[in-house]
């Protein structure tokens, strides 16, 4: 019988093929992960693709910006550390204005973001729901971010803007048969395809004052592949090696931003659409029982942040920045029979970050870095006991950026 | 050993989930394909990202390639068409050059993104003979960024990286399997894969000499894919109801561990030259060294172990299978090959624009040797014969400062038919020719702004 289980396993390599971004724990681009996940109604550079589109817009100089991020948990079940892989990852953002002439002078702007985890392109991990597991974050972040965008300023202050996020999802099928002589034999055929959602955003902006309004498309990572063996003689049912790898929720992000005197305070609300997520897994039979639904809820994350940024002499800046957003978690508390952990997290962020030009470019150094603190919660155990979990996670990360 | 072949063979087979770089067999981009690929020291537009980063620092202003390519292979065997499945998609590049220390820069970016899919998989039998360099192989995405500065106003130097990945990964299976009543199997499942990043770096220069000549090289590494893969089914093979206490029950631990080569792109370096001979002709070579001598056999090295524990009932009178061992990996014996790639292109003023014809020939000799054992890999010279033009409109306007270009291509690869002799005449593949054409077109429209 093993052969059947190596054509799944085969297969299943494949579907670690699915993603998810990062960007929906943490933000995107050195500015936004240290002011909460916020930019909609400001951002101006690479970070804009996930942010607000429109923003790429603003862009006056082509910028390339190389970075390096890292994630770590400390995560509790019980009073135990739960172990769960830090990630590392590489950041490349590009963003440039088109060069477009007359009415279109300095109105179309280009971005690119790239969130490449060093040793992983994607973590794949699916486990029965009675297995206790932090189903929302640790292996989120071990997932690539493939992002880009297009922003047009219609004038009167009125900026749009849409782009796009990419996933990778597997659809297959294995038969296992026999062939004329007797011998056992199969045909095998799976496909990668792409997984995208929408970027779409608008902002306005009249004196200091802008305001903006981000949706993002569910974005989803799922495989799926049949495994048959007709004929070996045992009655086998085709197995459905099925779930979700990754799942980002569609979400609509409102915000608005005050700018004065090297000042920035942003406000946003972030709605996100967890109701929709479908679970991890799928039944491996027609006849297995099926995981038990997640029964996720909808949330919404308020956010709030600060930038300060100094110049000296015209030329040098000094930019420090700071935020909070709190997460309500989608997820119950965990039952016998679902053993989904995840509890609301308090998410407070800083950063800083220096400037300075020569030589025509110029250059741009960013810090930035976030906090979670995940409220201890209470569930029940796979025996029915009660149980504690919570804990703490960390992002931090650094940006070099060069204008040319 | 009949449970085990097609276990074997499947993991044999896997291997075909990824390809030799599509862009070595069919291009990148218009205007490189239609001279053959011949355009290591002449690149002008952003395949340059694949035919030599360093080409990206000639760029005047913000370049933006969109494209479309499509490849109809119509190979056989035996006289009769093997159905190689085609390969069509997008092409795309962005650059965009400027000055960093007062140097010119450039970053681009190129994406070969295949319609429908991103990579496909399809095993056949090992003995099956089959084209080993074409078909779903092809079928995958590529993406590259790279970097170019121009330290001298003659030198530029290029380089980045492109992407693939790997795959390594675990699958535990546990529940019972009814063998009589087959609604009475449940089984459950957990998987933990990680798609592991893959960088392979590429690296390009090139020298103007004066008098309109301009040598270069590119470099690209070797890489290959590793496929590592345990798998542990823990369970009850169960006669008789699943619930009931008194069905026999056997229970079992089935383990596997695999490793297989999953990809493979030689190591290449390749050499180039151009000359500008007045501004409407110029030509081009290059040569291409391609270490395909180190390719790996795609077939897996295979570890495989069955623990049954049979009931008190059942010892004596049920024998536990034994697990004949894997097959050994043959070598594949590919040989290094010498690509010889020759372009030309004249270019005609109408008024401020431009309209340009182009063609090449390349010939990439066959690295596949005789296949006189189990292995059946099929492969023939190519004869690449390509033609292209296109039409080039300047200064459209105040709103675009730029130049707008639309190129096209057709491309016919002539494999001529060549024989296989197998070694035992009771081969059960036994001796056959192969041979074919595949045909492929596409067009670039490109956007340069000044």
């Amino acid at each position: 019988m093993g052969h059947r289980w190596c054509w799944a396993l085969c297969l299943l390599a494949y579907a670690s093929a699915a993603d998810a971004s990062p960007q929906d724990l943490f933000g995107y681009g050195a500015r936004s992960v240290s002011m909460a996940g916020t930019g909609a109604a400001y951002a101006d550079d690479y970070g804009a693709v996930y942010a607000n589109p429109a923003g790429l817009s603003r862009a006056r100089d082509r910028s390339l910006t190389l970075g390096y991020a890292g994630t770590g948990f400390g995560l509790l079940l019980d009073g135990n550390y739960f172990a769960a892989a830090p990630g590392r990852a590489t950041v490349i953002g590009l963003s440039f204005p088109l060069p477009f002439g007359g009415v279109l002078r300095n109105r179309v702007g280009l971005g690119l973001g790239f969130f490449t985890p060093t040793d992983v392109i994607v973590r794949g991990r699916i486990l029965r729901a009675e297995t206790p597991q932090f189903v929302v974050l640790p292996d989120r972040v071990q997932s690539v971010a493939l992002q880009a965008g297009v922003g047009v300023d219609l004038g009167y202050g009125i900026r749009v803007g849409a782009g796009f996020m990419a996933l990778a999802a597997l659809t297959g099928s294995v038969l296992v048969t026999n062939d004329a002589s007797g011998r056992s034999t199969s045909r095998i055929d799976d496909q990668l395809i792409a997984s995208y959602a929408p970027v779409v955003g608008a902002s306005w902006e009249r004196g200091d004052w802008r305001v903006g309004a981000t949706f993002r498309g569910a974005l989803v990572a799922r495989f799926g592949v049949t495994i048959s063996a007709p004929e070996l003689g045992i009655p086998v049912p085709p197995l459905n090696i099925a779930g979700v790898a990754q799942y980002d929720p569609s979400q609509i992000h409102v915000e608005g931003a005050w700018q004065h005197n090297g000042f920035t305070v942003a406000l946003g609300l972030t709605g996100k659409r967890w109701s929709a997520y479908p679970g991890p897994s799928e039944a491996t039979t027609a006849t297995s029982q099926a995981p038990p639904a997640p029964e996720f809820t909808d949330t919404l994350v308020p956010r709030v942040a600060i930038e300060h940024r100094w110049t000296f002499d015209g030329g040098p800046q000094l930019v420090a920045r700071g935020g909070y957003f709190f997460e309500s978690s989608p997820a119950p508390a965990a039952i016998a029979t679902r053993q989904y952990l995840d509890a609301d997290r308090h998410a407070f962020t800083f950063g800083a970050g220096l400037s300075t030009g020569g030589a025509g470019s110029r250059f741009s150094f960013d810090a930035f870095g976030q906090v979670h603190a995940l409220a201890t919660r209470e569930g029940a155990s796979v025996t029915g006991a009660p149980m504690r979990y919570g804990g703490s996670l960390w992002h931090l990360g650094v940006t070099a950026s060069v204008t040319f | 050993m009949k449970k085990l072949s097609p276990l074997a063979l499947a993991l044999t087979l896997a291997p075909s989930l990824a390809a030799a770089n599509p862009l070595d067999m069919y291009g990148f981009g218009a205007r490189s394909t239609s001279l053959a690929g011949a355009v290591s020291a002449d690149v002008h537009d952003t395949s340059a990202v694949y035919y030599n980063p360093a080409g990206l620092a000639r760029l005047r202003g913000l370049r933006v390639d969109l494209g479309y390519f499509h490849a109809e292979p119509m190979l056989s065997i035996n006289g009769r068409d093997t159905g190689v499945a085609p390969s069509h998609g997008l092409v795309a590049g962005i650059a965009s050059p400027g000055r960093i220390f007062g140097l010119p820069f450039a970053v681009g970016i190129g994406l070969h993104l295949p319609d429908d899919r991103l990579s496909q998989v399809q095993a056949v039998p090992q003995t099956q003979p089959r084209w080993e360099l074409y078909g779903v192989r092809l079928q995958r995405l590529y993406i590259a960024a790279m970097v170019a500065v121009s330290p001298f106003r003659w030198l530029r130097l290029g380089g980045g990286v492109a992407f693939m990945a790997a795959t390594r990964g675990t699958v535990d299976i546990t529940g019972a399997i009814s063998l009589t009543n087959g609604s009475e199997t449940s089984l459950t499942h957990t998987v933990d894969v990680d798609l592991t990043a893959v960088r392979y770096a590429q690296f390009g220069a090139q020298a103007d000499l004066g008098r309109g000549v301009t040598v270069a090289f590119t470099w690209r590494e070797r890489f290959a894919l590793d496929l590592t893969i345990d798998l542990a089914l823990r369970g009850r093979i169960v006669a008789g109801p699943v619930s009931d206490p008194n069905s026999i029950a056997v229970p079992g631990t089935y383990r596997l561990q695999s490793r297989t080569v999953a990809a493979y792109q030689p190591e290449q370096w390749v050499f180039g030259g151009a000359w500008v001979i007045n501004p409407r002709w110029r030509v081009m070579v290059d040569l291409t060294w391609a270490r395909w001598s180190s390719y790996e056999n795609p077939t897996s090295s295979l570890r495989t172990s069955l623990d049954l524990t049979l009931p008190a009932a059942l010892q004596g009178t049920v024998r536990i299978p034994s697990i004949p061992p894997s097959a050994p990996r043959e070598a594949a014996r590919f040989h290094d090959t010498l690509i010889t790639r020759v372009g030309a292109e004249f270019t005609a003023p109408v008024g401020r624009h431009a309209a340009t014809v182009r063609a090449g020939y390349a010939y990439d000799p066959s690295p596949v040797p005789e296949q006189p054992g189990v292995t059946s890999f099929v492969d023939s010279d190519r004869h690449i014969f390509t033609l292209g033009g296109g039409f080039a409109l300047r200064r459209l306007g105040a709103v675009f400062p730029g130049t707008l270009s639309l190129d096209v291509y057709g491309a016919a690869q002539v494999l001529p038919e060549r024989a296989f002799a197998k070694a035992s005449p009771a081969d059960l593949v036994g001796d056959f020719t192969a041979g074919g054409v595949v045909l492929s077109a596409g067009a670039t429209l490109g956007v340069e702004f000044d």
